[in-house]
């Protein structure tokens, strides 16, 4: 008998249903009962009943799957297991639920994620309670050697990482402007995106106040309040549901070393991403060039073009060319978060790029639709650089 | 005007953290360094992730360092930093190789650039003990 390498999980497993809440600022509920309205949304979309769930897979929100489980009144859970990457938890969750199906350890999991990001996470006037989420991996490097200098955001951290990209390659402000726009204009096609309404050009964005250099507030994502859930079934069961299925080609996490000190980094610029896509594409079959669309975790602008060269769109260095001349906008070679994305849709850690990038393929994404879209890739990014991806088709 | 800076104290999770900002209180910028393969290290750990030994000691840095990166704070995220906004954050590589975070002093903002030669001056803090900052160094 051999005992295979690792368990093969590709077109194993696929999402099958996703769900939203509304995204707003000021919501009025604890984001637990957004994250259940979402999830009843996203078993409902596939087709299926909450009792046919028996996975759970939570990033460091304020459920757990004991209270998942007992409001939808599932009584076999058989797999619940959470995700401390940060941002990238909902990619990597993919990852989980995927191995967990194709190790025939449960056949239909959610995923969801939800929070207050707007109302409850930091102290503001008139605020009734607070959601605070804690992230353990990092408590000790940032109340030690971050936080007495004023270094308390991921704005002014991550910015260590874009200040020296910036200066060592020579890339201009136009390349993250590229960014923020691509997203804005994407968004103005949504309903669900809350800058709709609000255009923005490159005078707009230059305009804009320094937040902490090189960031400026339009390089910074929305503050939101909802939720938002993806189911995945075994792709047997898969076929037989409502919807086409999106099948989970190949998915990978990565951090970046050391994963818990952003200064001491033999290369600053190697992040978890480059670590896990070389793995995903080689199990995926495919190349970054035969991708449809990019579903790229744009907590900020440079962060996304740290992924882009991460993911092997370009060389490293070589961002700004890729971005420019409308590449990454419907229309253009590469449709980036064709949602609008955390800067111009809403904050939803990037489960709401994953329920994007299930539309695309679906042929669901109405005015936004990459033509014929068959491949795509979504990541996540958190803490300090973890790199999730996933690399889905139709 | 006070002799304190307003920054908020370092929150020490054990004693490696401790020992590291005992050695600056008493204005000695000191990192550990591996006793069996010479590996200076930072923030501190238990063990040297190049050779494995867990035999490590103290050792002080000469404070000399360039800029490795930066960035420069225009809205303060925690109640301290409102009397001083806007203010640089330092990523400072030292010439023992370890890198550290610190505050700029001596220097406008503006002219920072990679590379640029520092070295460590200590500030005293409200609640006691001192944090390292850096500023420019003449070579």
């Amino acid at each position: 008998m051999t005992i295979p390498e690792h368990i093969d999980i590709r077109d194993k497993a696929a999402i099958v249903g996703i769900g939203e809440t509304e995204y707003l600022r000021g919501a009025d509920r604890p984001s637990a009962e957004a994250m259940l309205e979402a999830t009843r949304a996203a078993i409902a979309d596939a087709g299926l009943e909450p009792q046919e769930i028996d996975g759970i897979v939570l990033p460091p929100v304020l459920i757990t799957a004991e209270e998942v489980a007992a409001n939808l009144g599932i009584r076999d859970i058989r797999y619940a297991v959470g995700i401390n990457m940060g941002g990238a938890s909902p990619v990597t969750a993919l990852q989980s639920a995927a191995l967990a199906i194709a190790a025939g350890i449960a056949k239909n999991v959610v995923v969801m994620v939800g929070w207050n990001g707007y109302s409850a996470l930091r102290p503001k006037p008139g605020i009734k309670h607070r959601e605070v989420i804690s992230i353990p991996a990092l408590e000790r490097t940032l109340t030690n050697y971050y936080l007495p200098y004023g270094a308390a955001s991921p704005v002014q951290m991550y910015a260590w990482i874009a200040m020296r990209h910036r200066h060592t390659y020579g890339i201009s402000e136009r390349a993250t402007a590229a960014v923020a726009m691509a997203c804005r204009r994407h968004a103005q096609h949504n309903d669900r995106a809350l800058t709709r309404g609000q255009p923005m050009d490159l005078e707009a964005y230059l305009k804009s106040r320094m937040i902490s250099e090189p960031f400026r507030l339009f390089d910074c994502c929305l503050e939101t309040d909802g939720a938002c859930a993806v189911v995945l079934s075994a792709a047997d069961r898969a076929r037989d549901l409502k919807h086409r299925p999106v099948y989970i080609m190949a998915a990978a996490e990565g951090h970046p070393y050391p994963a818990d000190d952003i200064a001491n980094r033999p290369d600053m610029f190697h992040i978890g991403l480059n670590n896990s896509a070389p793995k995903a594409f080689a199990m995926a079959g495919i190349k970054p060039t035969d991708l449809d669309f990019l579903q790229v975790y744009d907590c900020f602008t440079y962060v996304v073009l740290l992924q882009l060269e991460a993911l092997g769109m370009c060389e490293r260095g070589a961002v700004e060319e890729f971005v420019k001349d409308g590449n990454i906008e419907i229309g253009g070679r590469y449709p980036l978060n064709t949602h609008g994305g955390l800067l111009s849709q809403a904050h939803v850690w990037g489960l709401n790029h994953v329920v994007e990038a299930t539309r695309q393929l679906r042929g669901d994404a109405g005015a936004v639709q990459v033509p014929d879209a068959e491949l795509g890739v979504v990541t996540g990014w958190g803490d300090f650089g973890d790199g999730s991806l996933a690399i889905l088709r139709r | 005007m006070s002799e304190f800076i307003p920054n908020p104290a370092p929150r020490p999770k054990h004693y490696l953290d401790e020992q590291f900002w005992e050695h600056c209180a008493k204005g000695v910028l000191a990192f550990q360094c591996c006793l069996d393969c010479e590996t200076w290290r930072h923030i501190p750990r238990f063990m040297c992730a190049h050779c494995g030994s867990e035999r490590w000691g103290w050792r002080e840095s000469n404070g000399r360092g360039t800029v490795y990166s930066w960035t420069v704070c225009h809205m303060p995220m925690t109640p301290a930093f409102e009397s001083i906004f806007p203010y640089a954050v330092l990523v400072v590589e030292m010439e023992e190789g370890v890198r550290m975070t610190a505050g700029l002093r001596d220097l406008d903002y503006q002219d920072l650039q990679l590379g640029m030669p520092m070295e460590v001056v200590f500030e005293p803090l409200q609640e006691g003990g001192k944090l390292p900052f850096f500023r420019p160094r003449v070579v």
